[in-house]
């Protein structure tokens, strides 16, 4: 076993995920994507973080 | 000559409401009319602008209304408004199918006219006559020097009206999905301006950019002068239908982002320049394109992105 | 009969000029990809967690081996060089936020019994696995497999965690405490300066280097950083994606997340229904990774043999991997999302999470040896 090996099912672990997402999730919509740059948007950021606090608080 | 001139002037006041010969209140009125008429016919005066605007001061004896109250939900501002939420509004107003409505908005631009058309076919299409708008609105109102109140509304007898909508003016989904699919023919008609329509912009509750298939677009702010973004000049708007190929047996559907730069080009040719088959697609390009329906002018991925990094919508 | 050209040889081979153009074209492309079906700004997050891997996997820099190396060796130039980068971050993310509040949110998190105990686990665990939150997915990226092994561990800990989030705070929380403006960043600058010199003067004779790497690391490592702030319109994490791609996976099979205060709030129960490629923290975890083999690759590094442990230690690898994930939920966030992203935005529980892991750490190297992943000392 050598570290491609480990490497390559890794990657195959990752595609597998990335597949079964897309079957399942919403399809995606480019138009509607927020804009490149969070600064200057105008928009609330809306991304999720591990250091947020937890819902309720 | 003076038989003669009072014929041309009935002959106008006709052409100007072509079926309803009973209403004095054409589809617009001017300031000084709509004094004159507070003492005659006594209509209910419609304010739709905010409530802190309409507290600053409005037309003597008019009630508040603001315009969200005709407007469906953030996600799909353009849907049409309920039945029953319809008749709620309308019976709180003590409004009924022949009370006479002057709708009154600020008179700012063509787009505040929108607000003000949008109304009024929302009434119209509840079932309501007469119906008319303040040219100008309260920018007018006040240039004209009349007398403007302060203070709260006056009391109103909740009406006993029960709204149901007429399907003369109005185009549903469907009925525009059968105009796309070919099952029935009429002229869709794009308010919206050029951007919108060739899909290099869109509204932000929108799916996609684009028009809907097969429609021709007509700038709703075409129908203003240039020197008075506020008024309507019907002379002007009866011109301008026939330069631009809209007759007057055309059946046309008018549409925009959410049906509010649309209701002023409805206005313009159903009430105004007389034509008898034009329809409101309510809804319009955010509706439709969150209904996941076909496009035309939606651009290709490459080009979204380039839209997207410009920051075009 | 053998001839030589049977013999392999011992020293593996870079790869050739075209198959790393051909390589970089592929990640070219796939980034485009991401842009066009998802949106600009989110081929942009993967570009930068490449960036990322890239960085931390080139320049051979990570958060546990210098703490490791500072407990064992006294060797603070890895702790010193982290405390730095974080400084330079600090400085740009300060007025950002002070000026963008409305666009941009930092890593802000509250002090809390939980959040302390997480924080002193994960330090612990993250010397048994050799890697902490970014750490592992480098490590699996570039074909480490203990990293590889306890990758998916961790997804599964941060998962649970985050579902039993709400538990665990009730425990006993402190309100949200926060440095900011221009008082917040001297404060924190000042604090940085006061461990980067407590770290210099422990320091064991001649241990102290600061090599052209560690610089490279520190500028690329912060300039990133910010970029990302800028971008994504808030800091660095890691291991909320990894919880998520869990729940995605749980939805998936038919379970149900509602029993859950955090997988059942609107934000997050909209982002696991939502594509995988509209995740933040996600799409740098897929450039670190990313960016870790692509480095590991071009080095020829691929070819050595991947490790090789006693069961033992492979079960140690697995519950340490679950514990990580568990433990840095309840600590709100990993070494990147409440050390360097926490102390770096302003957040007091990032300093909290320091020491209280730095203790962890010294408690699990102590540990090593007695789960057979090391000889003993």
């Amino acid at each position: 076993m050598r570290r491609v090996h480990v490497t390559l099912l890794v990657g195959l672990g990752l595609t597998g995920v990335l597949v079964l997402d897309h079957v399942q999730s919403q399809p995606l919509n480019p138009f509607t994507a927020p804009p490149v740059l969070a600064l200057g948007s105008g928009m609330a950021p809306t991304g999720a973080h591990c250091a947020a606090p937890a819902p309720g608080q | 000559m003076l038989m003669t001139l009072r014929a041309a002037c009935v002959a106008a006041a006709t052409a100007i409401v072509p079926a309803m010969a009973q209403a004095e209140l054409g589809p617009l009125v001017e300031p000084s009319d709509l004094r004159a008429a507070m003492t005659t016919t006594k209509p209910t005066v419609l304010d739709i602008r905010s409530e802190d605007a309409y507290n600053e001061g409005h037309v003597p004896g008019a009630l508040n209304a603001p315009y969200g109250l005709f407007r469906g939900p953030s996600d799909n501002p353009g849907q049409l408004v309920s039945v029953e939420h319809m008749t709620q509004v309308l019976r709180g107003l003590g409004i009924k199918a022949d009370t006479p409505v002057v709708v009154v908005h600020q008179g700012t631009d063509q787009t505040d006219f929108g607000g003000a058309a949008r109304v009024y076919w929302t009434l119209k299409t509840s079932g309501v006559r007469p119906l008319a708008i303040l040219n100008g609105g309260m920018n007018a109102w006040t240039a004209a020097d009349q007398e403007v109140a302060t203070g709260p509304a006056p009391e109103v007898t909740p009406s006993e009206i029960t709204v149901s909508y007429s399907d003369k003016w109005l185009a549903t989904r469907q009925d525009v999905k059968a105009i796309v699919d070919g099952e029935d023919t009429a002229q869709l008609v794009d308010a919206r301006p050029e951007a919108f329509y060739e899909g290099r912009t869109k509204h932000g509750a929108a799916a996609q950019p684009g028009t809907l298939p097969q429609s021709r677009y007509f700038t709703h702010d075409r129908w203003f002068g240039g020197d008075e973004p506020a008024r309507i000049n019907p002379e002007l708007i009866r011109q301008l239908a026939s330069e631009n190929g809209f007759g007057q047996d055309d059946s046309l559907v008018s549409f925009c982002n959410t049906g509010h730069w649309a209701a002023t080009n409805w206005f313009a040719l159903s009430e105004v320049a007389g034509i008898e088959t034009v329809r409101l697609y309510p809804e319009s390009v955010v509706g439709w394109s969150n209904a996941g329906y076909d496009m035309a002018n939606v651009p290709g991925l490459f080009e979204n992105l380039y839209n997207k990094i410009f920051g075009r919508y | 009969m053998s001839t030589a050209s049977d013999i392999t040889t011992s020293e593996p081979t870079a790869p050739g000029v075209m198959s790393r153009a051909s390589m970089l074209v592929c990640v070219a492309a796939i980034v485009l990809v991401v842009a066009l079906f998802a949106g600009p700004r989110y081929g942009l997050l993967l570009l930068i967690g490449l960036g990322f891997g890239l960085a931390l996997e080139g320049f051979r820099f990570g958060f546990t081996g210098p703490w490791r190396r500072m407990i064992l060796a006294r060797d603070p130039s890895g702790l010193i060089a982290q405390l730095v980068c974080i400084g330079i971050v600090a400085m740009a993310a300060f007025p950002l936020l002070a000026a963008n509040g409305a666009e941009l949110k930092g890593a802000h998190a509250p002090i809390g019994m939980a959040m302390i105990g997480g924080a002193f686990v994960f330090g612990a665990c993250m010397q048994l696995v050799l890697g902490c939150g970014s750490g592992t997915l480098i490590n699996a990226g570039s074909g480490n497999a203990v990293g590889a092994v306890a990758l998916p561990f961790f997804a599964i800990g941060s998962f649970a965690g985050a579902y039993h989030l709400s538990w665990w705070t009730s425990l006993g929380s402190l309100p949200m405490m926060t440095l900011s403006g221009t008082d917040g960043l001297m404060v924190t600058l000042a604090g940085l300066v006061a461990l980067a010199g407590l770290a210099f003067l422990l320091r064991a004779k001649g241990t102290f280097h600061m090599p052209a790497r560690y610089v490279g690391a520190i500028v690329v490592l912060a300039g990133l950083a910010i970029l990302h702030l800028v971008v994504a319109g808030q800091p660095w994490g890691v291991v909320y994606g990894l919880g998520l791609w869990v729940a995605k996976g749980v939805v998936a099979v038919g379970g149900d997340l509602s029993g859950s205060t955090f997988w059942a709030a609107p934000a997050n129960a909209a982002q696991v229904e939502a594509s995988l490629l509209t995740d933040i923290t996600s799409l740098t975890d897929l450039g670190l990774i990313g960016g870790a083999a692509l480095v590991a690759w071009w080095r020829a590094g691929l070819a050595s043999p991947a490790g090789k442990l006693p069961a033992r230690a492979w079960l140690a690898v697995i519950v340490a991997g679950l514990v990580l994930g568990y433990s840095s939920r309840l600590a709100f966030g990993c070494n990147i999302g409440a050390f360097f992203s926490g102390i770096g935005t302003g957040s007091a529980h990032g300093w909290v999470w320091f020491v209280a892991a730095f203790a962890g750490s010294w408690a699990g190297i102590r540990l090593r040896p007695y789960l057979g992943l090391e000889a003993r000392r």
